[in-house]
């Protein structure tokens, strides 16, 4: 692959180490045309530009000029003098843009001007597109009743309508949310793929001699670093859960965090859980017996510890991270063997259902994205299970419960490496009613009696009904 | 920077342009989509985010195959299904069952929807909700935008711009994604599948391009004395 380095030069920058694929061309953020004359040929393209001194849309038009996704070049400021460590952060970014897989036209929101000057009213400015989430229709769940991105997403961009979610891109302020929010990872954003934050990571920790500090910093902040530290440009840190940290150590990193925006806070409100998912990762590492400084609140002058020993990961940005970055946390056999945590940060959880109040109508199994929560029926048992090791504390089974005013269903966000190991385990069991004309079951016996009681004794007669046919059957009575 | 005029005219050549390669092939049509996408290529099109997907269509046009093979795909994906998924450019076949109504129902809407906008299908050989016949159309409201900007009616071009929204999202941008997934899962030479997908990324891009337009306009309507 042909990936290039382009760095403004104006003022000059030296030394850069290493060296290669770099060209520095004077004055690059004021002349974009020179984007498509030095990186011709290009598969990938880097570019190191002056905050403030450059119009995205001509470079994005240059890219396109170049036949490359603009959303596939990585850009990075340099302020001043850059680092001694720079040429690292460069080695990063071309992993991240080798990484790239592209874009939907979906995924492109045009941001033009909000009002037009007198002057500019003539003419049509240049687009600038900046990257949204789209949801992949074949993945998501949604028409089983799942609405994890209305949930987490902090700007309501998110509609769920009969059994199908509906995006509106206008109300998106791009945070990720939902793209670590969704269960099933049906929602996309193509600028922060986990194979791109991945590659970005290893290739910072591979081609640094000495120790690093990983920070997820967020695009529309200004993270000052020591030279030690590096950042990986997300939407918004809040959408970085805990486990995200944890797997960054696990690959190599001396130390990790999540920084917040800056001294005013975040615009989108999201402090809190960017707080909840460092807190989590200390809370873990201290479980482990491991210095939980190495996810530090803030980012200090303080020298780095060693790295932990590196572990191998199959998929740790993935929807299925967190279980497999607490499952390969405690796997070396010197380590404690059951880990419990409770933490507002834990992006695994479990399921508790209470026998007394569950009527078993299964409307949590049948919402349950990542299928924690299963049913099976029996010749006359219904029964509901829960694999700890699936649920990801989403909380859709505690939205569409019917029953949760009487505490039927509750979910605790916690990791528990005991029931992680576990597999499927029954939660509930209730009777079943089966239909008399075919033999399929109809419902729980205790859904048709909560129902019974619902109605009352003046419909003991639609009851007999409902009770003794199932759906398919019930016309052709 | 270009005017808005240009861009009006852009566009519509790119619906006119889109139209015409969802026609059944010939070898003078394959001429002219070869010279007319050359024109487009040079007017600016590498602003806009569906120039990716317009370049991968200019490369297919740069190698087509013959008009028999192109023809014989054409009748393939489009007409007869053979060896794969039918696909057939019309809305009436997405929007007519997906939503309960029969097929006759949702081409009586189309064709509501021409006669309101005072237009109508000359061409009697495609179906009034062929994929051609709404993107003409798209094309015929934007050569009246066109004359709108021209004549400095900058009232005019907003509603006009709210009338393409509406028709938009009421037809094109209702259906076309689900056609381009047949498509792409169908498609066995690469122009048709191209050209699809082309369409589809303007389309996506056309949405959100004409209601950022008329927010613009409508925010600036005290400057409705200037004009291009």
């Amino acid at each position: 692959m042909n990936t290039q380095v382009l760095l403004c030069s104006s003022p000059p920058v030296h030394p850069i180490e290493p060296a290669a694929h770099v060209s520095e061309i004077d004055n690059l953020c004021r002349q974009p045309e020179l984007i498509a004359e030095y990186a011709n040929g290009a598969d990938r393209l880097v570019l190191a530009l002056h905050r403030d001194d450059y119009a995205l849309a001509e470079v994005q038009a240059q890219a396109r000029l170049l036949r490359l996704d603009p959303f596939g070049v990585q850009i990075v400021h340099v302020e001043g003098e850059p680092s001694a460590t720079f040429g690292v952060t460069l080695s990063g970014l071309m992993a991240r843009a080798e990484a790239f897989t592209g874009s939907k036209p979906d995924h492109a929101k045009a941001v033009f001007p909000r009002r037009l000057s007198r002057r500019t009213l003539l003419t049509v400015p240049k687009p600038e597109y900046t990257a949204v989430p789209d949801v992949d229709r074949q993945t998501c769940v949604a028409a089983d009743g799942c609405r994890a991105c209305v949930d987490v997403c902090p700007q309501d961009a998110y509609r769920w309508n009969a059994g199908r979610v509906v995006f509106n891109k206008d109300a998106c302020e791009p945070c990720g949310r939902c793209v670590t929010g969704c269960p099933v990872g049906a929602v996309t954003n193509p600028t922060v793929a986990p194979a791109q934050v991945r590659a970005q990571l290893e290739a910072i920790v591979l081609t640094s001699v000495d120790p690093v500090g990983i920070s997820f910093v967020c695009r529309r902040g200004r993270a000052e670093l020591p030279d030690w530290w590096h950042a990986i440009e997300v939407p918004c840190t809040a959408m970085v859960p805990g486990s995200w940290l944890v797997a960054t150590l696990m690959l190599g990193a001396a130390a990790a965090t999540a920084l917040p925006c800056g001294p005013t806070g975040c615009p989108l409100e999201q402090d809190a859980t960017s707080g909840a998912a460092v807190g989590f990762a200390r809370a873990l590492l201290t479980k482990v017996g491991e210095n939980p400084d190495r996810v530090p609140r803030a980012v200090d002058h303080q020298e780095l510890l060693s790295p932990i020993e590196p572990v191998s990961l199959d998929d740790p940005f993935g929807p299925q991270g967190p279980v497999e970055v607490v499952l390969a946390l405690m796997s070396p056999g010197d380590r404690r063997s059951v880990l419990e945590l409770d933490h507002p940060g834990a992006p695994t959880g479990i399921v508790e259902i209470n026998a007394d109040t569950c009527t078993a109508c299964l409307a949590c199994a049948t919402t349950c994205p990542t299928d924690a929560l299963g049913q099976d029926f029996t010749a006359d048992r219904l029964t509901l299970s829960f694999d700890a090791a699936r649920c990801c504390a989403c909380g859709q089974c505690i939205s569409r419960c019917p029953e949760i005013k009487r505490d039927a269903i509750s979910m605790t966000r916690r990791v528990d490496t005991r029931l992680l190991g576990l597999g499927p385990q029954v939660v509930h069991e209730s009777p079943v009613s089966r239909c008399v004309s075919c033999g399929s079951p109809v419902a729980s016996v205790a859904t048709l009696d909560r129902l019974d009681t619902l109605l009352g004794p003046e419909h003991a007669g639609t009851m007999e009904y409902l009770s003794t046919r199932c759906l398919d059957c019930r016309g052709k009575w | 920077m270009t005017s808005w005029v240009d861009v009006a005219r852009l566009r519509q050549g790119l619906y006119r342009f889109f139209g015409g390669a969802l026609l059944p092939p010939d070898a003078s049509r394959r001429e002219s989509l070869i010279a007319a996408a050359g024109y487009l290529d040079g007017l600016g099109i590498e602003a806009f985010a569906f120039s990716g997907a317009w370049d991968v269509l200019v490369g297919t046009l740069e190698c087509l195959p013959s008009s028999r093979e192109l023809s014989a795909e054409y009748t393939r994906l489009f007409a007869s299904g053979m060896d794969g998924e039918l696909c057939p450019p019309t809305e009436s076949f997405y929007t007519g069952s997906a939503e309960g109504g029969d097929l006759a129902t949702a081409v009586a809407a189309v064709q509501r929807d021409y006669a309101v906008l005072g237009l109508s299908v000359v061409d009697a050989s495609q179906p009034p909700d062929h994929a051609t016949s709404e993107l003409e159309a798209m094309a015929g409201l934007c050569s009246r935008e066109v004359e709108d900007w021209e004549s400095k009616q900058i009232e005019e071009v907003r509603v006009r711009l709210g009338v393409e929204h509406g028709f938009l999202r009421r037809h094109l941008a209702a259906w076309f994604p689900a056609f381009r997934l047949r498509v792409e899962r169908s498609h066995k030479l690469p122009f048709y599948s191209a050209t699809v997908d082309a369409t589809a990324a303007f389309l996506v891009h056309e949405v959100d391009f004409i209601a950022w337009m008329r927010r613009v306009l409508e925010k600036n309507n005290e400057h409705s004395s200037l004009a291009v």
